[in-house]
């Protein structure tokens, strides 16, 4: 039972993360829906090396998962900064104008 | 030197000297010629180094490590000519262009094409893994586009060169086709590997197929063969030395090499010979014809290669592919040498255009007569180099094939003979009143010269070139032959008669041709290459059209890209849904 | 404890669907560290609290705190024009997609969780898992950037101001 309600919110999560990005213009609202969807990640990760007994090698990829993510956060705070700062808004499209 | 420091010395030392050249930026030009001919210089005394380690059987490793794994190089006889025909024809090319390049721009890009060329040559040819053989493939359709755009301010020039390389690139995925394939079947990518497991029929007959003809592919748009025999005349915007060296006498000439050195492995194959012998007769022809109706003194030039290339897949069809690399080294040599001597003659009058040529013969005997070698070896007249390659191929042809292919090859003699006089006349004999000739300078004299002394005395090789092969390609089943023999063979055989009496006919009847212009239909489609050239722009353009068609699916937008993801992953799951 | 497990779980998923729906983007930010923390949560007790302390004070922490400072900057903007996707059919294919992968594996036998406890070993860290570290301290280099990124406009306008005094 507890291996279906995990099952059920990574599948959740993802999918919340997913639907998000789909719909979503903002691009600070486009780094909460990724944390979202890698937290999904992240928990899939553990579960799985629980279940397959490897839990030594699912931890050391949770952390590079943990990184990754923040460092992914960081630097799309930081284009968002800039693209606010040169194109005066943080849409997602700002970016790409951001190279002209 | 051993072996061990032959090989890499005459791959990398070149590719050095191309560096070198390349850092020295057009600053000074004197310098830039000097020390392209001195690097080419070097390469071609080392390549003839390297032909006396032929029967030298030893396969040099080097290994670098688990990422590249060993690179294997070899020096049979095959290889080692090529080698020999690329450094030392490079070199002469080399020094031909000191003056034919003189004052130009850019020169430093100029020469470190070539010299990277040169180097990629030989490694293409010397190595035994077919994966490296991929690489220098490549490497060597890069510096044939770059050289024939070299003008690049030419809108000319960048078609002709782009046009070279998409349709060569056939052959390289042709080629890397082949060595996916036979790493999927022998888990090896070392060519010996290969032929030890086809000869002994450790591959299954559907797949050995399947690796025949996708090498027939890769040899056919390298050298230039139908259906990929187009670009070959676009590439003459090149320079004329690069003409000679890369579209003459060595790069066109990695196509028959492939072919020559797999043959053995493929030689049961049903049908693999029958269609190489038809790709190279259908390729005669239609080029002959081509090489009759054009203006163009390079193109005529051109389409002469494509069909000389084609006679020797027509040899390695029917066979021998003794005859075919013997016609190889003679093609080389006389037609660098028609090549070479047409650049003195457009560098001397500044137009490629033959019918504002005209009365060459007495203002520059010496280049006139060196053109004449090289035309009367082309056309096959007795002891010039050209005549013995010839009959041998048209010998084999006689013994292994049908008439039929024998009489079109008879009929494509005779064609050789037409285009050839017909251009020889239209250059250098009549009249015309030129009030200013650039002389030929000494450096172009003494390239010239060289050469028609390869052209007249090559042939005299025969016993060395076959014993060589006889020795080091133990699967080709090569007859090793001596000077004697072969002209036993040849005079003795009817064929080598009626070869003559037809190039005497093609003779008379280009002498007859009447001088005024062909009608303007038949110049329209020859310079369409019968529609070759529509068939090619057709596919180029519906790719284009396509592109822009659905080029609307890329928005750029996030959203979008979401969702193209989420339909995937919808498709994946579905899949595994009903597999279930 | 399946109680417990479904009570944080339910939770978790609250937590991420006010993350991304709620209007603001201060309240965003901090039910993603709700979010974050409740995920740390399920990690210790799916065995791993080395992880979990680890995600708890990154996840939660860090990212708050500069997703907090970079909104200061940006301020909340309301974004106005062209849908691109209607959100009806962002919903079907999502819960169509998902709910398909739930289904299949659902429908398995889903060998059970056995929550062992587990260290953070070090050995599987520093030795086996080499690559990782190395990659790590590539990310984390530009992590650093990243944050010079997002203070560089706040600075160079506080030291404009500065030299202008």
């Amino acid at each position: 039972m507890i291996s279906k309600i995990i099952i059920f919110g990574i599948v959740g999560l993802m999918g919340i993360g997913i639907y998000c990005l789909m719909i979503t213009r903002n691009l600070p609202k486009v780094i909460v829906a990724l944390q979202v969807l890698i937290k999904g990640a992240m928990i899939a990760i553990i579960y799985a090396g629980d279940i397959s007994g490897n839990m030594d090698l699912a931890q050391s990829m949770a952390l590079t998962i943990i990184v990754a993510d923040t460092i992914v956060a960081v630097i799309g705070l930081a284009l968002a900064i800039q693209a606010r700062e040169k194109t005066g808004s943080s849409k997602i499209q700002s970016i790409s104008n951001l190279k002209k | 030197m051993s072996l061990e420091t032959l090989i890499p010395s005459l791959i990398l030392f070149p590719w050095l000297g191309s560096i070198l050249v390349w850092a020295m930026h057009d600053r000074n030009e004197k310098r830039i010629h000097m020390t392209a001919s001195v690097v080419s210089i070097i390469c071609a005394l080392v390549s003839i180094q390297l032909t006396f380690q032929i029967g030298n059987q030893k396969i040099v490793y080097y290994t670098f490590g688990a990422a590249l794994g060993e690179l294997s190089f070899s020096a049979d006889a095959m290889g080692v000519i090529l080698v020999l025909i690329a450094n030392v024809i490079g070199s002469l090319a080399v020094i031909f262009s000191m003056d034919y390049m003189q004052g130009e721009r850019n020169l430093s890009r100029y020469y470190a094409m070539i010299l990277l060329f040169i180097g990629a040559m030989s490694g293409l040819v010397l190595t035994a893994n077919i994966f490296i053989m991929f690489f220098f493939w490549e490497v060597t359709a890069l510096c044939s586009y770059q050289l024939i755009s070299f003008y690049n301010d030419d809108p000319n020039a960048v078609r002709g060169g782009l046009k070279a390389l998409l349709m060569t690139q056939f052959g390289g995925v042709g080629l890397l086709f082949a060595a996916l394939m036979i790493f999927n079947q022998v888990h090896s990518f070392d060519l010996n590997v290969f032929a030890e497991a086809a000869v002994n029929v450790d591959i299954e007959q559907g797949v050995l197929a399947l690796i025949g003809f996708s090498l027939i592919i890769a040899a056919a748009a390298k050298s230039s063969q139908f259906p990929f025999f187009t670009w070959l005349p676009d590439a003459m915007e090149a320079p004329t030395p690069v003409s000679a060296l890369i579209h003459a006498a060595t790069m066109v000439n990695a196509g028959i090499y492939l072919l020559s050195r797999f043959f053995p492995a493929f030689a049961a194959v049903p049908a693999w010979k029958e269609t190489m012998i038809w790709v190279g007769l259908i390729g005669i022809l239609l080029t002959s014809i081509l090489a009759i109706t054009t203006y163009d003194l390079k193109r005529v030039l051109a389409y002469s290669t494509v069909s000389q290339l084609g006679y020797m897949f027509v040899a390695i069809g029917s066979g021998s592919v003794l005859a075919g690399q013997f016609h190889l080294l003679s093609h080389a040599i006389f037609k660098a040498l028609l090549f070479l001597a047409a650049g003195a003659v457009i560098h001397a009058c500044g137009t490629r255009d033959m019918r504002s040529m005209g009365g060459f013969f007495k203002r520059t005997p010496f280049v006139s007569t060196s053109f004449l070698i090289g035309a009367l070896a082309l056309t096959g007249i007795p002891i010039l180099n050209g005549f013995w390659s010839k009959e041998l191929i048209l010998e084999s042809v006689h013994k292994e094939s049908s008439t039929l292919v024998l009489i079109l090859m008879l009929i494509s003699v005779g064609l050789t003979a037409i285009y050839t006089l017909r251009c020889f006349k239209m250059v250098f004999m009549g009249k015309n009143d030129y009030a200013h000739l650039h002389p030929s300078p000494p450096a172009m004299k003494t390239v010239l010269g060289i050469l028609s002394i390869g052209a007249l005395t090559s042939w005299i090789a025969i016993s060395w070139f076959s014993e060589s092969l006889k020795q080091t390609l133990p699967y080709h089943a090569i007859e090793s032959l001596n000077v004697t023999e072969m002209a036993h063979h040849i005079f003795s055989d009817p064929i080598t008669c009626f070869a003559l009496g037809i190039t005497t006919i093609g003779f008379l009847i280009a002498w007859l041709l009447p001088k005024k212009e062909f009608p303007e239909s038949l110049l329209k489609l020859s310079a369409n290459s019968f529609g070759f050239d529509s068939i090619t722009s057709g596919v180029v353009q519906s790719i284009i059209a396509s592109a822009e068609r659905i080029r609307c699916i890329q928005t750029g937008i996030l959203n979008w890209n979401i969702f193209g993801l989420m339909v995937g992953l919808l498709g994946v799951l579905i899949i595994l849904f009903m597999g279930r | 404890m399946t109680f417990l497990y479904l009570l944080i779980m339910a939770a978790l998923l609250f937590a991420a669907h006010k993350a991304t729906r709620i209007k603001g983007l201060l309240k965003a930010a901090l039910w993603l560290s709700g979010t974050s923390a409740l995920t740390s949560t399920l990690i210790y007790l799916m065995g791993s609290p080395g992880i979990a302390v680890i995600e708890l004070s990154v996840g939660a922490g860090l990212v708050t705190v500069l997703f907090v400072f970079s909104i200061s900057i940006i301020g909340d903007e309301k974004i106005t024009g062209e849908i691109f996707i209607p959100k009806w059919l962002a919903i079907s294919i999502t819960v169509v997609a998902f709910g398909i992968l739930g289904i299949m594996t659902a429908i398995d036998s889903i060998p059970q969780l056995k929550a062992v406890q587990a260290e953070l070993i070090a050995d599987t860290i520093w030795v086996d898992r080499k690559l990782d570290i190395d990659i790590q301290a590539g990310l984390i280099i530009s992590g650093v950037l990243g944050i010079l990124m997002i203070v560089a406009p706040t600075t160079a306008r506080w030291m404009k101001e500065k030299r202008n005094d």
